[in-house]
């Protein structure tokens, strides 16, 4: 009887990897990384008959609003994020530009966690004016504008199974709107 | 449906061991649309196991794309382990019973 009952010690602590997993895995490395990238471009239409209409950046013409920016010898705004993690540690980002009419035009966000991703991206930075305060556009032109923004979000865990039969679960809530109102759609793939 | 595409999500899970691929799917919203997303399989307890998740997004005027994905992966016996492991331990405690009488 005795025995047993040291046997029975043993095997509780036979496996310490046991204490130390969650959902009978073990993780043996977690690695994460998120990127972003925006460009904005500004430029002036002439509306001359006759006249280059095409665009013609204007890198730093309508104020001081572009000041802590960079901007691209093309003439575009620019900014984003690159992180990663491979210890386990959870990176998370977000960036955005600014506008002289008054909004955020183009934003990314991203996150990873432990079997947790995320990942946004927004642009509404198409359209045109023909009257900002503080920028004349030559010859009673007009003010045009358009962006664009890339995001990628990789993760990658790597365990260990304890036991002979793996269950994954997988939930998505995936969201797309295209421009221009050609569609939109939404899925929400998979259940806890 | 439109079919312009500004986004892609991609889920896999391997085996690194012995290099075999057990999930590959890649625009699961375009190609299956809704639906349940559980798989079970069945491992090696001494190999090494790879899952990942990646995505991308290219958004131009107006256009908007969003990812979320939580993911569970849970490691169990299978049931004829269990039926196994039950019949052992009920031969163990027969054993007691006969030892003590």
């Amino acid at each position: 009887m005795k025995n047993l009952r040291l046997a029975c010690i043993c095997v509780l602590c036979a496996s310490p990897t046991l204490l130390h997993a969650q959902n009978g895995i073990q993780m043996v490395s977690e690695s994460y990384n998120i990127s972003a990238s925006w460009n904005l471009y500004w430029w002036w239409d002439s509306q001359i008959p006759g006249a280059d209409n095409g665009p013609q950046p204007q890198p730093y013409p309508l104020g001081n609003w572009s000041a802590g920016y960079q901007v691209s010898p093309s003439g575009a705004i620019t900014g984003g994020y690159d992180l990663s993690s491979s210890d386990g540690s959870p990176v998370a980002a977000s960036t955005g530009s600014a506008s002289p009419l008054g909004w955020s035009d183009l934003i990314a966000s991203a996150s990873i966690g432990l079997l947790s991703v995320q990942n946004y991206a927004t642009a509404y930075p198409y359209g045109y004016t023909d009257a900002f305060p503080g920028f004349s556009p030559p010859l009673g032109g007009s003010l045009d504008w358009q962006g664009n923004v890339q995001t990628s979000v990789q993760a990658v865990w790597l365990f260990s199974p304890i036991y002979n039969s793996l269950e994954v679960n997988i939930y998505a809530q995936l969201y797309n709107e295209y421009g221009m109102g050609w569609g939109v759609n939404l899925y929400a793939i998979g259940h806890d | 449906m439109n079919t312009v595409w500004v986004g892609g999500l991609t889920f896999t899970l391997s085996d690194m061991t012995d290099s075999t691929t057990l999930l590959n799917i890649s625009d699961p919203g375009w190609r299956s649309g809704p639906g349940p997303w559980d798989y079970t399989f069945a491992v090696n307890p001494s190999d090494i196991y790879e899952f990942s998740i990646s995505g991308w997004s290219t958004t131009y005027d107006d256009d908007r794309e969003i990812q979320d994905i939580t993911a569970s992966i849970t490691s169990v016996p299978e049931p004829g382990v269990c039926l196994l492991l039950s019949l052992g331990l009920a031969g163990l405690l027969g054993f007691k019973r006969r030892f003590r009488s």
